[in-house]
């Protein structure tokens, strides 16, 4: 028992670590960085490889991984992005972190190569000592760990609490604009903490290595189980966050020791404890009423006051229509309102003459991408016209794909049934969890969201049910469509289905109340709009339509396996969302293409050194928004998607509607 | 008047937050030493005109002088270095220090046996933060958090103390200790702006005063002159003036002229 | 039409089916058929602060009333307990005869009591008519929220009523060239007037105006006046206006209420108020 909670405190103390910088810096500059355990990965990777690749000794890859790489990583990443991120909305924030954490893996691939790396080492030279502390067998990896954290605890609170730059900091932490006003340039403290805070992620990534090899997506995880300990400590206390880290590492590890040590079921309810815990705790919360709105980094009222502009202003020059954007008018047909009819018939009649125009393999990979365009579009209803950060439509999708793939394989049902239960399962599934957390600010969405997709990966995709033959997933029923071409008319006449519903929705008096209720609730509720039944509308619709979506997908790749629609893989769909299909309806299919043949793109006609590029560029887009303070979207969609039009040459010769069609109006 | 007796000289200042123009050419002056209030009705751009002078928010056109320095295209802790402190509308300080490190963060620029006795002076001339010293400064009672701001600006010698609203939300009694705190600064010759709304009080104290309208200056004068402008400013145009008087010196004079 | 329609005081039975509201308990004093909003002993408590102590206040139908009082008087607390923001700690307040103090925003905004708010915000991603539409089909057509999306009527042509509702309200706001104008970014005169059409499109009995003034300046303000005074005799719309100006009340009403610390401290005519001598106090200071 000792044994495991040895590990168990080993766990904790990384998740104390990360809990202790993301606390720090979400309350230095309002941001809860998604992106820091990819910044972690790549601290690790870093030194990974210049120790085995380059087999520099231990001392000089830690000092210059640690001490040389990281800080000035930090530093970067501050200037060019937190900085000013800082004055953003809370959903430019999650999407530009998010971004990063889709960039830096892949990054770190171009730049360090993909080797297999079965073995990462820590800061101990193999082979790894091992010593026996009281009957308990520890190694040296391990002890490290704990007295890194120990360590960095120790020094951490002297040096917050009783120096002069500890003194500095917590000023920042308490208020930025306060902090100026006392004669000290709150964005050189703003900058060291964010330095300070890499260095720790990336030596905490540096010691987990062993642990948990040098992979990405586990790193993202620990993330976000991380931001359980931070939500405990409500975003502020740094020794409750790390009480809470140790404790959740500990039960972690316990539950190890007592729940049946086979199954897949023990390992995926292990692995979800800290999910589970930021879903039971935000909606505990929310039933107590406790966290009505954001928790508030970033400072006081002062911050707030000369960010968003508290006071209101006075114009004194006439405004005129033509200064502001404008719409067709109100008294023409909704038909005629569809500014861009012309440009979706042409979009429509190119898109129908395609598997004419292209190969098979291109026309597949077309369709597979208007079958991921459907769950954009249902990304379009919940996030474009909602304004919710919703980061668990991946699961939606799954269940769409695996509950009908389900169906028609173990039960022989017919195609069209078995998508209909499983979009009425998701129906079911997005009200109930829209319903849970309508009163909950953004980012508290977000959190909730992305948990709970990484509870139905772990707890309900690992049911041995959805686990067919585990590695080739099953197989759909391929008499289904003929060929690749009837396929592809079929697919194509859903997604124009689901484009003319989502628009539908967009003008019918329901979407208007679903904008309505986005940017003000409180006048929503003084028109007498229920916001909870707009909210759990619009939740259900687009989990309807990711569920048709994601069965539309597992039918193009012909099987359905849990790791498609994995809620950390994709994260990328958000940033290729956010970055490019958040425009408009049609963009949002443009996304959904994009995603799919832009990686082919690279796989076919790029050397494999280059073959990550397109997420690095996807998540370069979603970083982008960040430019933007007022957090409209569109103009930095438009700013990502130039820069991806313009990286992919090739992508145009071959697929020339994506141009035709991501340079549609802005709407 | 004499260039070199003007301690603040503001001209044209145009400023707002984005694209949200709030002031409109605001244009006064403050003599070294002096006392301005500045009133006006709600949303009439008082604390964005303390915002913009404190560099929190930028001057989108006009200049900001201070003490023949330029001071208007300058950061926020570039204008405290300067020499002057703004306590903002509720509450110039960290709610989440201690008492103790509220006052440490104020004298962070000074050397460290100034910084030293700054604070004892400090403590001596309120004593009532001397208790309270270890507590954060969240748990005070609004009049002791308005003390410790003003304390902020008392330890580090400001020339000029930039006050909005100080008796917002304060008992009428604990309003009187903020006012005889700033009398104590007037009296050792620090120049001040007070932002505020109850009338009487900031023009017991003031000299001159500006009152704002819509983001402009709609008058401007001696504080003497000032009550029944204010009246106009609060209440319309169409009101009778209220609380006339030629004397400013006794507030008994308001309450004999407001009865009629 | 419908905006004239709508305001002759014959109820508008849609409007009373929903169970909830025939689940409130008659007001007490019903008699008063002139009164569409009243608050009696109004008093509300923030932890140990006093917000509001035992206001009362009465709002006669087709009549627009004023609210003044200084920063902190509890001006907008009391509309948030009048527009179901707030539950009361104790006193009552009742709507068109009904006792509503426990209802939800919502049901009074049924009954047709709609209010703005201080802050500017308006739906940012809808055009001005279509913020006027969405306040015209939420309490006219309620259920297309629900009938929209399964018939194809988004597609087709508006409704001539509403068509007629839309433009009428922003002619009377003089807002007719902004129609099709995205909301964001609006400057705030102009936000405050799509604030006031929001209310107005809804045809409600009772409209309370958080500071629609804030920010104006002097020509706006004196076009709002003249919009509010037209709505108020043609539509026959009763109002609650907070606002500090006492010139701009006193071109549109003749009865204000005035608060300080959360006590009603003068009512009367808007003259009568400036004159008083509690009311001065209150806004220049005490002498204490």
């Amino acid at each position: 028992m000792l044994q495991y909670i040895v590990i168990g405190v080993v766990i904790g103390g990384i998740y104390a670590i990360f809990a202790a910088g993301l606390i720090t810096t979400f309350q230095a500059s309002g941001i809860l960085n998604f992106g820091y355990g990819a910044i972690a990965f790549f601290i690790a990777r870093t030194y990974y490889f210049l120790l085995v690749q380059h087999q520099w000794p231990i001392w000089a890859a830690a000092l210059i991984s640690i001490l040389v790489i990281a800080p000035a990583m930090g530093f970067i990443l501050w200037a060019a992005l937190f900085r000013i991120l800082q004055q953003a909305t809370t959903l430019v924030k999650v999407v530009a972190t998010i971004g990063l954490s889709v960039m830096l893996p892949a990054l770190a691939g171009i730049i360090y190569g993909n080797p297999v790396i079965s073995f990462s080492p820590g800061l101990v030279p193999y082979p790894v000592p091992s010593y026996t502390v009281l009957g308990v067998g520890i190694s040296l990896d391990q002890i490290n760990v704990v007295a890194c954290v120990v360590l960095i605890l120790v020094v951490g609170f002297v040096v917050v609490n009783m120096t002069e730059w500890g003194l500095v900091i917590r000023a920042l932490v308490d208020s930025p604009a306060q902090t100026s006003l006392t004669g000290t340039n709150p964005k050189v403290a703003a900058a060291a903490v964010w330095t300070i805070a890499t260095c720790f992620a990336g030596l905490a990534g540096v010691l987990i290595a062993p642990i948990l090899g040098v992979n990405s997506d586990n790193y993202e995880f620990l993330i976000v189980a991380a931001f359980s300990a931070v939500l405990l400590a409500r975003f502020i206390n740094i020794g409750v966050a790390i009480l809470a880290s140790i404790a959740l590492g500990v039960v972690s590890s316990l539950l190890n020791l007592w729940l049946p040590p086979t199954g897949t079921v023990s390992t995926g309810v292990i692995a979800s404890v800290p999910f589970a815990f930021i879903f039971i705790f935000v909606l505990y919360e929310a039933v107590r009423r406790k966290v009505p709105s954001n928790p508030g980094g970033g400072g006081g009222a002062l911050d707030r006051a000369i960010t968003t502009g508290g006071a209101v202003s006075a114009s004194h020059d006439k405004a005129q229509p033509s200064d502001f954007n404008t719409r067709p008018d109100f008294r023409l047909s909704g038909w005629r309102r569809q500014k861009r009819l012309p440009t979706a018939i042409t979009a429509l009649v190119i898109l129908l003459l395609l598997p004419v125009l292209l190969s098979p393999f291109w026309t597949g990979r077309v369709a597979l991408g208007l079958a991921f365009g459907i769950v954009f579009l249902s990304l379009r209803i919940v996030m474009g016209e909602g304004g919710t950060i919703w980061l668990c439509q991946a699961s939606f999708a799954g269940v769409g794909a695996m509950v009908s793939a389900y169906l028609i394989t173990d039960h022989q049902w017919p195609l069209i049934p078995a998508i209909v239960v499983a979009a009425l399962l998701t129906a079911l599934g997005g009200s109930i969890l829209a319903y849970l957390t309508t009163r909950l600010g953004d980012l508290y969405v977000a959190l909730v969201t992305l948990a709970f997709g990484i509870l139905v990966d772990r707890l309900i995709f690992t049911i041995p049910v959805f686990q067919g033959s585990l590695n080739a997933g099953i197989p759909l029923v391929e008499s289904f469509a003929t060929n690749d071409t009837t396929f592809f008319y079929i697919l194509a006449g859903l997604t124009l289905a689901v484009v003319l519903f989502v628009e539908h929705f967009r003008q019918s008096t329901a979407g208007l109340a679903l904008s309505a209720t986005r940017w003000s609730e409180p006048s929503s509720r003084a028109l007498g709009l229920s916001v909870v039944q707009i909210k759990v509308l619009a939740a259900c619709l687009s989990a309807v339509i990711a569920a048709v979506g994601g069965a539309f997908i597992a039918l193009s790749y012909q099987y359905a396996v849990p790791a498609t629609f994995d809620t950390i893989g994709a994260l990328v769909w958000i940033a290729v969302f956010v970055t490019v299909g958040v425009r408009s309806t049609l963009a949002a299919v443009v996304a959904g293409i994009l995603s799919v043949v832009t990686p082919a793109i690279f796989q076919t006609f790029f050397p494999t050194s280059i073959s990550d590029l397109p997420p690095v560029l996807f998540g370069l887009g979603a970083v982008l928004l960040a430019n933007n303070p007022e957090g409209v979207l569109i103009m930095h969609a438009e700013q990502g998607r130039r820069l991806i039009a313009h990286t992919l040459h090739a992508g145009r010769r071959i697929f020339p509607t994506v141009e035709a069609r991501s340079s549609d109006v802005v709407d | 008047m004499d260039h070199n007796t003007q301690a603040l000289q503001v001209s044209d200042l145009c400023a707002g937050y984005g694209s949200a123009q709030v002031l409109f050419r605001i244009s006064f002056n403050v003599e070294q030493g002096g006392v301005l209030a500045i009133l006006g009705p709600n949303g009439a751009g008082k604390s964005t005109l303390g915002l913009a002078l404190a560099g929190l928010i930028p001057a989108t056109a006009g200049t900001i002088e201070f003490e023949g320095a330029r001071l208007s295209g300058h950061s926020a802790h570039q204008v405290a270095r300067a020499g002057i402190t703004y306590i903002p509308e509720g509450r110039g300080i960290f709610p989440r220090l201690s008492v103790d490190d509220n006052l440490r963060m104020a004298t962070r620029r000074l050397r460290k046996g100034e910084r030293r006795a700054a604070l004892q002076e400090a403590f001596e001339n309120f004593p009532v933060l001397l208790n309270r010293k270890d507590q954060l400064a969240r748990t005070l009672s609004g009049g002791e958090q308005q003390m410790l701001a003003l304390a902020n600006a008392f330890c580090t010698e400001s020339k000029l103390i930039i006050a909005d609203e100080l008796s917002l939300g304060l008992a009428p009694m604990i309003v009187d200790q903020v006012f005889a705190t700033l009398e104590r600064a007037k009296s050792a010759g620090t120049t001040i702006i007070i932002i505020e709304q109850f009338v009487t009080r900031a023009l017991a104290l003031a000299d001159n005063c500006l009152i704002l309208a819509h983001g402009s200056v709609a008058w401007s004068g001696t504080a003497s002159d000032a009550s029944g402008a204010a009246a106009r400013q609060y209440f319309g145009q169409g009101v009778e003036v209220v609380g006339r008087r030629s004397n400013s010196e006794s507030e008994s004079d308001v309450d004999e002229n407001v009865g009629g | 039409m419908s905006l004239t329609d709508g305001a002759q005081s014959q109820p508008r039975d849609g409007n009373f089916e929903t169970s909830e509201l025939r689940n409130l308990a008659p007001s007490p004093n019903t008699g008063d058929s002139d009164t569409v909003l009243e608050a009696r002993n109004v008093g509300v408590q923030f932890g140990g602060l006093v917000a509001l102590s035992d206001v009362s206040l009465v709002i006669p139908y087709g009549k627009l009333v004023g609210l003044m009082g200084p920063n902190g008087a509890g001006k907008t607390t009391l509309f948030n307990v009048l527009s179901g923001f707030i539950r009361p700690n104790s006193g009552s307040v009742s709507l068109l005869g009904r006792d509503v103090t426990s209802a939800s925003p919502q049901i009074r905004a049924r009954m047709g009591l709609t209010r703005t708010f201080q802050l500017p915000d308006l739906f940012k991603s809808l055009t001005v008519a279509e913020h006027l539409s969405l306040g015209y089909r939420l309490h006219h057509k309620p259920k297309r929220l629900w009938t929209d999306l399964v018939t194809p009527r988004a597609w087709g042509k508006p409704d001539k009523a509403e068509v007629e509702q839309v433009e009428k309200i922003l002619s009377l706001l003089g807002l007719e060239e902004m129609a099709n104008v995205l909301a964001d970014g609006l400057p705030t005169g102009l936000t405050r007037l799509v604030q006031v059409g929001l209310g107005l499109a809804a045809s409600p009995r009772v409209l309370l105006l958080d500071e629609p003034a804030a920010g104006l300046d002097t020509n706006e303000t004196r076009e709002l006046s003249v919009a509010l005074s037209r709505a108020v005799e043609q539509e026959g719309t009763s109002m609650l206006v907070i606002e500090h100006d006492l010139d701009f009340l006193l071109g549109i009403t003749g009865f204000v209420y005035v608060l300080d610390a959360g006590r009603l401290i003068a009512s009367g005519s808007p003259s009568e108020v400036a004159q008083d001598r509690q009311v001065q106090s209150a806004y220049f200071g005490t002498n204490g």
